[in-house]
């Protein structure tokens, strides 16, 4: 079981959960970005998952960069896009998701996806600092 | 009579949320045309209730040069662009807007409109996106 439980009496904005992403995560097919804490849920509070980065790289011509909210080991779904018909970074790119999850324990998680098969796409991430990219995160809260 | 606002909201309690589901094709070219994308629900406001509507979309994208542009409506007064996708790109769209309703009955919509071309909101679960929506919150 887990040892972090969503407390009753959560106001709306609430954080349940938050890791901060501190280095890029780039792939040429598909990478792991950022895992949550697993967390027991009543499977009656409504949350918001959300994400953050500063830049979203699609890496080249007609490239996509997709980030996947993935739940255990389900893909939600597209939570995020970048893509343009030269290389781009998409700046200040933010996902969100308001759910309900079922009663449990759940771990929410980022991935990031290629579209087609070239080039490098990138998640931006850093520790922050003069000339360094701040934190990318994975939040839940309270809708 | 539409929902009133109840009394005693704190910052970020959820007054109206509407998600959308299905892709939204764009073709409109002029601003006083715009498709509409989301319609939320009528609520009733007391004139000193201020709040934050937001919009979001996984991915706006118009594939040939021209812009893709999200407007906010406040029934059928056009309150301006919330959000704006450049030639090309392909990006997700999150729009925000905090203001104070006037006393009475409103009703808020999210449309959208091009540059040129024709251009999609994507929000269709079917293609692996998650949906699209839009929420008013108290600010």
């Amino acid at each position: 079981m887990s040892l972090h439980p969503v407390p009753s009496g959560l106001r709306p904005g609430d954080q349940i959960d938050f890791v901060e992403v501190t280095s890029n995560a780039a792939t040429s097919s598909s990478v792991d970005i950022v895992s949550g804490n697993a967390i027991s849920y009543d499977g009656a509070t409504r949350i918001k998952i959300e994400y953050y980065t500063a830049g979203l790289d699609n890496g080249g011509s007609n490239i996509g960069a997709e980030v996947h909210l993935y739940e255990g080991a389900t893909d939600l779904g597209i939570m995020g896009h970048a893509y343009a018909s030269a290389s781009q970074i998409v700046p200040a790119s933010t996902g969100h998701r308001f759910l309900t999850p079922s009663a449990g324990v759940h771990t929410y998680k980022l991935k990031l996806v290629r579209t087609v098969t070239a080039g490098t796409v990138t998640f931006y991430g850093g520790a922050g600092g003069t000339g360094v990219v701040v934190p990318g995160y994975l939040r839940i809260t309270k809708a | 009579m539409p929902p009133a606002i109840p009394r005693g909201l704190q910052p970020g309690d959820q007054i109206d949320y509407v998600e959308l589901t299905t892709d939204t094709v764009i073709s409109a070219t002029t601003k006083g045309s715009a498709n509409t994308v989301i319609t939320g629900n009528a609520r009733s406001y007391d004139g000193a209730t201020r709040v934050l509507i937001e919009f979001w979309t996984p991915f706006a994208y118009n594939p040939n040069p021209q812009h893709i542009i999200a407007t906010l409506w406040e029934d059928s007064t056009d309150l301006g662009r919330i959000g704006q996708v450049g030639a090309s790109i392909g990006a997700c769209l999150h729009g925000m807007r905090f203001l104070t309703p006037a006393a009475g009955v409103h009703t808020y919509t999210i449309k959208s409109w091009v540059t040129g071309s024709t251009g999609t909101i994507y929000a269709a679960t079917a293609s692996e996106n998650l949906p699209a929506w839009y929420r008013i919150t108290k600010a």
